[in-house]
């Protein structure tokens, strides 16, 4: 299965009132229209949303019945191979986006990209955008569904920065990079976030921002809302099966607590370095980085936890590596391309 | 196929991505075997044994002689799970 042909599905998410429906509206002023489909789901009986949406895109579908991220997933799988159906003689669909509901807990829509087979080989699971709105103050303070919905997200658009003042916007910007440090922060710009989107698509996805992992910053200190983080720096394990093992555990077990993964880890076997990406108990497909050159402070991986002490992990996982691996490190150069490699600059 | 693992099991392999070399199988059959191996290892104080199977993921083997099919590795913890078998905890000191 090809990964550039599989239509990428992103979902954009935010709490009521963040400015979702406006940012896609101007989204598709600038372009994003062609070759989109949009789902728009609603909570509640009439769907609100889609009056709002003043440019159409090639298609608009208002998942009408309630909130696709609790009741509705099956309505989305065949909404989802209707949407193919549909455009049998048209030309292909690139995208898709869904609108979620301002309540909406962006995950399900992951696992169902992902539960069933006959969407496993048509689609897969894009970024996930969500809007912040400056107005609302700090992000840390809002319901659990926004902080699920700001956890998730690869990109985070910052909305309505015009009505507050720079003091005000610049503590939001604070706030979002202490509760999730792995997302890129945009301005509410159509344009921007076309860009970001096509970036993502050409990238394959998988594991969108993985190389900024090195440039984050260590664990930042607890907050009140007990969302925490860690970049663990250390060898990676020896096998991909030890690893396997220690984090499909170490979710399984803790992934309520365990709100992203996202890792950059050297793979002896493959002599590849792998990107590793997992939001809560969802994982997407490792992607393989054909690097020019080994990232400047090697194997790296970071989680951001709520109500549980990265350093438990941290400690867990130096013990794996030490345990295994002690005499191991990746070799000077790792850029060893190959045919099921994905490019990520 | 596990996302995480590789192993054999239900669904396209996350690193196949079109292609369907015998090398990329033959690693991921060997994978698989260096996973249900680790996996023994780890849940032998439970006297579970757990062999890779070219078609169908892991087969789980319980000491009271029953032995369970599971597509891939996360599968098993929920088997366990399911069975009432605690699982090692890798934040346990």
């Amino acid at each position: 299965m090809e990964t550039s042909t599989l239509i990428a599905v992103h979902v954009l998410t935010g709490f009521l009132g963040s400015g979702k429906t406006t940012l896609l509206n101007r989204a598709l002023e600038a372009g994003l229209g062609a070759e989109t489909a949009v789902i728009v789901n609603e909570f509640g009986d009439v769907g609100l949303d889609q009056s709002f949406i003043q440019t159409r895109s090639e298609e608009t579908i208002v998942l009408k019945s309630g909130c696709v991220c609790c009741t509705m997933r099956g309505d989305l799988v065949s909404t989802l191979l209707e949407l193919l159906a549909l455009r049998a003689d048209a030309p292909p669909l690139k995208r898709i986006l869904i609108e979620t509901s301002g309540i909406s807990d962006p995950l399900p829509i992951l696992h169902t990209l992902r539960g069933d087979f006959k969407l496993l080989t048509r689609f897969r699971t894009g970024g996930i955008v969500c809007t912040i709105g400056a107005t609302d103050g700090a992000p840390g303070e809002v319901r659990a569904e926004g902080l699920a919905q700001l956890t998730a997200a690869d990109v985070i658009v910052l909305t309505k920065q015009d009505l507050v003042d720079g003091v005000t916007a610049l503590a939001v910007r604070n706030a979002i990079a202490v509760l999730n440090p792995l997302a890129e922060v945009l301005p509410a710009s159509g344009a921007r976030l076309v860009s970001w989107l096509e970036r993502e698509e050409a990238q394959g996805g998988g594991s969108p921002n993985v190389l900024r992992l090195p440039r984050l910053l260590p664990a930042a200190a607890p907050r009140a809302h007990g969302v925490r983080s860690t970049v663990i720096r250390a060898a990676a394990p020896a096998s991909w099966s030890q690893f396997a093992i220690w984090l499909t555990r170490l979710v399984f077990l803790h992934g309520d607590r365990i709100l992203r993964t996202k890792g950059l880890l050297f793979d002896r076997e493959r002599q590849v370095w792998i990107g590793v990406h997992g939001v809560r108990r969802f994982f997407h497909p490792p992607v393989h980085l054909a690097l020019q050159e080994p990232p400047a402070c090697g194997a790296c991986l970071v989680f951001i936890t709520e109500h549980l002490d990265p350093a438990l992990i941290e400690r867990s996982y130096l013990r794996l590596v030490d345990a295994r691996t002690a005499a191991f490190a990746p070799p000077e150069s790792a850029a060893v391309a190959g045919a099921h490699e994905i490019a990520l600059s | 196929m596990c996302s995480l693992c590789g192993a054999l099991g239900q669904g396209p392999s996350w690193e196949q991505q079109g292609q369907d070399g015998d090398e990329a199988r033959w690693r991921l059959r060997r994978e698989a075997s260096a996973t249900a191996t680790e996996l023994s290892a780890l849940l032998l104080p439970r006297r579970i044994k757990v062999t890779a199977s070219p078609y169908f993921g892991f087969a789980v083997a319980f000491p009271t002689g029953g032995t369970e099919m599971v597509a891939g590795l996360a599968q098993i913890w929920h088997l366990l799970q399911r069975r009432g078998i605690e699982i090692p905890d890798p934040l346990d000191a």
